[in-house]
């Protein structure tokens, strides 16, 4: 009873915000505004009706729209990665997924290939994800027979810091040619500002296959984490479940890199806060956690773009500013069960 | 019921055991014993784990045999679990049930878990996070999930070396019925008392050579326990119930 009782107020918030968001903003135009506009037709000081319907759904709701969608796929491929590593303090990040993806789309960037962007980006972010993710495969050695837990972290810590040496290198690279500089550094940092519908059109369908992917996943990770071998000897074929979580892991991570950017900690913190709120079943856990990614992110996105105006924060910057020091707070808070 | 022939276990580069042959038989309770390091565990895990060819449940090839499909015959208790979440006692128990539910538990399921939580009398542990427990309550819990799985075949490593003297005796009842229903219970050991008092056969495993198997009457004497341990072992009968006595090596001199 408790945990469906949170799981509804997981998802209550989650609405909650989803409907206060789009009302707020740089702009001039706030929920006062829209609402004597909708209500009663009145057009209050300071509203021109095109102008705030404009920046209404074609600004407004697509950051919106987009920081849920990044949201909920971050914190799903967060719980994927912690599941499969059997690691409460796993991140997508640790594996060089982020890392990879990010690679390619700033070969894309810097080879000028950006033909269709909001096609190729997330191809390419893909194509990253998937390369990083084989190229682990095959260095951690025999990943799908033995349990080789530490080795796969390891390798996987080792290929981020190569990737992000390569990003740094290209960036490095770019430093002549302003405009495309100044791009990827936005990108990289991270922002949903110039999202647009078309772009959410291509990756609503691979984010909502991810989740419902990951949720198939999600009662056999809950026997995994008993361990592989008795996993196993319960009946799953653990090697299968890990090369799937991974391949999940890698589509909703590259949709998230193609959509905003590698946006660090969201991964890490929405499945433990959700943890603390449901328990470990990993199917309340994604369906919660999903919420409150989505929650979590839009608010973010919110701060970044109010907090300092007429300025924007970057999003990717704010997540860690806030992300850090409430991590370093769970550790605090569990740092007996942690440790042992 | 599990019939090994001629298996060869590698640890490293020296062979573990070599052309090993034995079998498990149903409505029979074989216990393993033998000294740290001798290779109990290494073969408990190829029996449960079946990554190893020359293993036979009733004829069929374990190794051949699809995870979902093994795991309705052979159910596997190591001796250390880690838990990485918080999960809690009821939910390790149902995990248990997977095999049959396959994530679905339903009704049947609860009341076959809530039938095992009476068992074992451990009720008031329901609730709690499996990582609060003590190391005996631990065992418990793991003995439990294994006993909801509900197999013919149990193999069990080490599953009473944390608990106290009654909970070891309790929990060794609870398996000597599983015995009687016709299930072949494979355990490891370190009391030899338990071994005799429960053990239908016995298997003893020294590093280096060929184990010995046999009923746990004829294996379990003061010559060939002490030649086991390489202490003197000593005998003491009282009435119905035999007691082993150890004493340390600087003593018996």
């Amino acid at each position: 009873m408790t945990s469906s009782f949170s799981r509804n107020l997981c998802l209550c918030s989650m609405f909650f915000v989803l409907l206060c968001s789009p009302f707020w903003g740089p702009a001039p135009y706030d929920s006062a505004h829209y609402l004597s506009y909708f209500m009663t037709e009145t057009i209050s000081d300071g509203f021109n009706p095109t102008t705030g319907m404009l920046i209404l759904t074609e600004l407004r709701l697509p950051r919106l729209f987009g920081a849920a969608l990044c949201g909920s796929c971050l914190s799903i491929a967060g719980i994927l990665c912690q599941g499969l590593f059997r690691n409460p303090l796993a991140d997508p990040g640790i594996l060089g997924c982020s890392g990879g993806s990010s690679l390619c789309v700033l070969l894309l960037y810097s080879l000028g290939l950006q033909w269709k962007p909001e096609l190729s980006v997330p191809l390419a972010a893909f194509t990253g994800a998937i390369i990083s993710t084989v190229i682990l495969l095959l260095i951690s050695g025999n990943i799908l027979k033995s349990p080789g837990f530490g080795q796969l972290l390891l390798s996987g810590m080792a290929l981020a810091s190569l990737w992000g040496a390569l990003n740094s290198f290209l960036i490095s690279l770019s430093v002549s040619r302003h405009e495309l500089l100044q791009s990827v550094m936005k990108w990289l940092l991270g922002g949903l500002q110039a999202l647009t519908w078309k772009q959410l059109a291509w990756s609503t369908m691979p984010c909502i296959l991810g989740i419902v992917w990951a949720l198939s996943l999600s009662r056999k990770l809950d026997i995994l984490s008993l361990g592989y071998g008795v996993a196993e000897s319960l009946g799953i074929a653990a090697a299968g479940i890990r090369i799937q979580s991974i391949a999940c892991m890698s589509l909703l991570l590259a949709m998230v890199v193609s959509l905003a950017g590698p946006l660090p900690f969201v991964g890490l913190i929405v499945p433990h806060l959700t943890r603390m709120i449901v328990g470990p079943g990993h199917r309340q856990l994604m369906i919660c956690g999903l919420a409150n990614g989505a929650s979590l992110l839009i608010f973010a996105d919110l701060c970044a773009r109010s907090l300092f105006m007429p300025e924007e924060a970057e999003l990717g910057v704010l997540t860690s500013l806030i992300g850090a020091p409430f991590f370093f707070w769970i550790l605090c808070m569990q740092r007996k069960e942690l440790l042992c | 019921m599990l019939n090994v022939q001629n298996l060869t276990l590698p640890a490293g580069k020296i062979p573990l055991l070599q052309n090993f042959s034995f079998h498990f038989q149903s409505g029979r309770m074989t216990v393993l014993l033998g000294p740290n390091g001798a290779g109990k565990t290494t073969l408990l895990r190829s029996l449960a784990e079946s990554k190893h060819r020359n293993i036979f449940f009733n004829d069929e090839e374990t190794c051949r045999m699809p995870a979902s499909i093994r795991s309705e015959k052979i159910s596997w208790m190591p001796a250390e679990h880690n838990v990485p979440f918080d999960f809690t006692v009821a939910d390790l128990m149902q995990a248990g049930r997977f095999p049959w539910h396959k994530g679905f538990p339903g009704r049947s399921d609860d009341q076959f878990v809530e039938q095992i939580i009476e068992t074992l009398k451990i009720s008031h542990l329901r609730n709690k996070s499996y990582n609060h427990l003590s190391s005996g309550e631990k065992q418990k819990v793991m003995a439990g999930r294994v006993l909801c799985q509900d197999t013919p075949v149990m193999i069990l490593d080490e599953p009473v070396a944390h608990m106290d003297l009654s909970t070891a005796f309790q929990l060794m009842d609870i398996f000597r019925q599983q015995v009687r229903k016709g299930r072949c219970v494979i355990m490891s050991l370190h009391q030899p008392e338990l071994a005799l008092h429960y053990g239908d056969d016995a298997l003893f495993i020294k590093a280096g050579q060929q184990p010995e198997g046999g009923p746990v009457k004829e294996l379990c004497t003061e010559k060939r326990l002490s030649a086991l341990y390489g202490i003197s072992v000593r005998l003491i009968r009282d009435g119905r119930h035999t007691y082993f006595c150890a004493h340390p090596p600087s003593e018996s001199g």
